[in-house]
């Protein structure tokens, strides 16, 4: 299992794809996201839990989309990015 | 009016205003960080955070035993109530003092155990300097490790602040850092003026010191708060 601030970057990374793809199929999302399908599914299922992510079905086809708490998520995660920087911790 | 006068005619004021701020700041400044560890799990952030409250717990303990010191009939009859508040004060700023230190250089060591026991020789190290301190009532075996340690983390803030260049925050903890140890040196000062009954230039440089540790308590919330508004 990947230590936490890995997992962010992995999350983070996930959730910038879906944002740029504005709407994504998950064999989509896990090619951009570069990881094993099993790996993949434990990220997507947390982000559905949490509810960064909306899943929605369109002619049996399952869709991925960004929401509010996932437009924050993302903006933590660079703010945390430059607060180490700058701190240069 | 002599600055030495004013002081120790209105010291309980001055000191419960200064505690206050510095209690305030203090909490503002952790309960921002510590929400971004809580967020990221970053170690680093988290001995920061730390730091920051181990300081305000110092200053606590500091009006204290400054209370004591100051009505000194009181000093005989609860010794041993001085002697837990010079001590704590001792231990918590010095190992407060250290883990800003730590916070800076903990990416660098990789091996999670190594961190088990620099923590623990922190805390052992500390301790034992604060009671030999109050034992010999020589507060330089703690001053002069402090001194040390600030100069390694002005150091490692000042390549920072060069690589960041243009950055407004970096340059400012950079500032925070360095007035840390223009501070710890300024209490090095003032405990020897103290010890040699200059008592005038004691707290003239005892009164800088608390403004200038209230100045960088004051940039290091403005740069938390900056860089963190989002949390």
């Amino acid at each position: 299992m990947a230590k936490k601030r890995e997992r962010l970057d992995v999350i983070f990374d996930i959730l910038i794809h879906i944002r740029n793809e504005k709407s994504v199929l998950p064999t989509r999302l896990l090619h951009l996201s570069n990881l094993p399908h099993n790996i993949f599914k434990t990220y997507i299922d947390e982000l559905l839990n949490k509810q960064m992510v909306n899943e929605t079905k369109d002619k049996n086809k399952v869709f991925y989309t960004i929401n509010e708490k996932g437009y924050a998520f993302i903006e933590k995660y660079k703010e945390f990015i430059e607060f180490r920087q700058n701190f240069g911790l | 009016m002599y600055i030495e006068e004013f002081y120790f005619n209105n010291w309980i004021l001055i000191e419960s205003f200064f505690l206050l701020a510095i209690l305030i700041l203090c909490y503002m400044i952790f309960s921002k960080t510590i929400k971004v560890y809580v967020f990221s799990s970053y170690k680093p952030i988290k001995y920061l955070s730390l730091s920051v409250i181990l300081y305000g717990l110092g200053f606590f303990f500091r009006f204290f035993r400054l209370f004591v010191e100051n009505t000194s009939y009181l000093t005989n009859t609860i010794q041993p109530l001085y002697i837990l508040f010079a001590f704590s004060e001792q231990f918590l700023t010095s190992l407060a003092g250290f883990y800003i230190l730590y916070a800076l250089i903990r990416r660098k060591i990789t091996k999670e155990e190594n961190h088990i026991i620099i923590n623990t020789i922190a805390i052992l190290f500390f301790f034992l300097l604060s009671l030999a301190s109050i034992i010999t009532k020589n507060r330089l075996i703690n001053f002069i490790p402090l001194i040390t340690i600030f100069i390694s983390a002005v150091s490692i803030t000042y390549k920072n602040k060069i690589k960041n260049k243009n950055n407004n925050i970096s340059s400012l903890f950079f500032v925070v850092v360095l007035l840390n140890l223009i501070g710890w040196i300024g209490h090095t000062l003032a405990w020897i003026f103290l010890v040699s009954n200059n008592d005038y230039l004691y707290a003239q440089v005892f009164i800088i010191m608390d403004i200038l540790t209230f100045g960088m308590f004051v940039i290091f919330r403005y740069i938390t708060y900056k860089n963190l508004k989002k949390f």
